[in-house]
């Protein structure tokens, strides 16, 4: 019967991975256009300024993109662990232990994260209320913030399925 | 035993680590003690104001009140300011509202190119603006007091002699600044003061429009040989506090803090009306900067490109339903009144 349940508990996991992945997959790809994106525009740029003639507002287009890559590649970055992790203590301890510090460790930045998407999306929807334009381009900013807080939102379901995972596995 | 040792060893770290990161935090005594953020490096005007104000409403609150600042952007940065100081990551911020276009339409009537003479009357107008309106956008903050730069000039790698020379050529500005300058056919790059320095050495930008004293506070006689005289618009700024630890004040410290608004507000339009003097004089002396005038036409030619400006500004923000024209008229009437005594 245990046994069972645990079964049928890991399916459901899996699915969830599965359309978890998906998503991640999306957010990747919208992560490398903007990344082309920014190349081109760097490069286009670079020509231009020598004739003379600067493509206007590409320093805070840089910057946006910038955030835009950064926040929308966090889930898969995690997903696939190539984010750089510092297990020098953890190592030290025992398997069991080590798999309770994880799980802590785990916890601990599903808190974080979940508070950081809050708070960039607060951030995003006073920027939006306060009619708040860029300081170049003079255009509307806070879709590249709410960007932002996606990227934060998904990192958060990629380890809260990494931690039902850890505890399927107990 | 070998393993139960780096077992041993392992616990003893672990326990140094998380006590060092809960270490024990600071104990307040009777005094009320102030956290003031505010974002360009110590030298420059806004934080010299900030040390005056500190001193001073630290001896008239007769030592009761503790100011401690935070210059060069050590606690909330440039754009940050506002919604930190509304969050309460700091108690007092300076910022500049011209850093946040489209946030503060009222005010921003001060940033237009009306050929201001200098920080102090522009200052006292700003201050006066704010009291008659009374803006939505700032009723979330206690505003404590407000000024402004004195009025751009432009900074510049290689010389710029005429306007033809501006062609194309990135300058930094804020606020209005902006589109002033794609005005005038330079190619606008619009940052706060505080990321300049950066973008000069990185060759971001080949000059700057903005007051003169930078020239000396952020050294940037050192890159920019040469100044262009264009007088063209200023930055505003404002002294916020968060509200809930205004409220917690007690009254008579209130009053203390609120009486000194307007005086300060004409110090620091004083201080840095003659320290851009002073820098100038500087950059000539140290890096034997040019000082460059426009020609007639050109003067003439540049007034007739930004009259555009006010009545873009009408345009603008009329359509929110704010008495544009109404709040332009008053900015003029407070011009010419303080610039008749200063």
């Amino acid at each position: 019967m245990l046994n069972y349940l645990n079964q049928s508990m890991k399916n459901i996991i899996k699915n969830i991975e599965k359309v978890e992945l998906f998503c991640n997959k999306i957010l990747i790809f919208l992560a490398s256009f903007f990344l082309i994106c920014m190349m081109l525009l760097a490069c286009v740029n670079v020509l231009f300024r020598n004739m003379g003639i600067p493509v206007k507002g590409t320093f805070e287009l840089m910057g946006f993109f910038g955030a835009v890559i950064c926040g929308l590649a966090l889930a898969r970055t995690q997903k696939q662990k190539q984010h750089i992790s510092v297990d020098v203590l953890v190592n030290l301890f025992p398997k069991r232990i080590q798999k309770v510090l994880n799980f802590i460790g785990s916890f601990l930045s599903l808190l974080f994260f979940i508070i950081v998407t809050i708070q960039v999306f607060k951030w995003g929807t006073l920027i939006l209320r306060a009619n708040e334009v860029s300081e170049t381009l003079m255009i509307v900013y806070y879709p590249f913030i709410y960007a932002l807080s996606l990227g934060t939102l998904f990192i958060s379901v990629t380890i809260f399925i990494d931690i039902l995972k850890l505890g399927a596995d107990v | 035993m070998k393993k139960n040792l780096s077992l041993f060893l392992a616990v003893i770290f672990t326990l140094f680590l998380v006590v060092s990161i809960i270490a024990p935090s600071s104990v307040s005594a009777k005094k009320i003690t102030l956290n003031y953020a505010n974002f360009p490096p110590a030298s420059t005007f806004p934080c010299v104001q900030m040390e005056r104000w500190k001193e001073e409403v630290e001896k008239k609150s007769n030592g009761l009140l503790n100011i401690q600042t935070f210059p060069g952007g050590t606690l909330l940065g440039a754009k940050n300011m506002l919604d930190g100081v509304i969050a309460g990551q700091s108690h007092i911020g300076c910022f500049a509202l011209s850093y946040h276009p489209g946030r503060f339409p009222i005010l921003e009537a001060i940033d237009l190119p009306l050929g201001w003479e200098n920080a102090t009357s522009a200052s006292l107008s700003l201050l006066d603006l704010y009291k008659k309106y009374n803006p939505k956008s700032l009723k979330k903050v206690k505003i404590l007091t407000m000024f402004t730069c004195p009025p751009a000039n432009l900074m510049s790698v290689k010389p710029i002699r005429s306007l033809s020379d501006m062609k194309g050529l990135e300058i930094r500005a804020a606020g209005t600044g902006v589109k002033v300058l794609e005005l005038l056919g330079a190619s606008p790059i619009g940052m706060p003061q505080s990321d300049v320095p950066d973008a000069l050495h990185k060759k971001v930008i080949k000059g700057m429009s903005s007051s003169l004293e930078v020239m000396k506070d952020f050294n940037y006689a050192e890159y920019c040989r040469y100044i262009t005289m264009a007088n063209l618009q200023v930055v505003s700024f404002a002294v916020v506090m968060n509200m809930d630890a205004w409220n917690r004040l007690p009254k008579d410290i209130q009053k203390v803090i609120e009486d000194m608004s307007y005086e300060h507000t004409k110090w620091v339009g004083d201080y840095v009306d003659s320290h851009v003097t002073e820098a100038v004089k500087w950059s000539k002396d140290k890096y034997s900067v040019e000082v460059i005038k426009f020609s007639k036409e050109d003067t003439k030619k540049i007034e007739k490109f930004l009259s555009t400006l006010s009545k873009d500004y009408i345009d603008r923000v009329s359509s929110n339903n704010i008495p544009a024209k109404a709040i332009l008229k008053d900015v003029k009437l407070f011009k010419s009144k303080y610039e008749k005594y200063h």
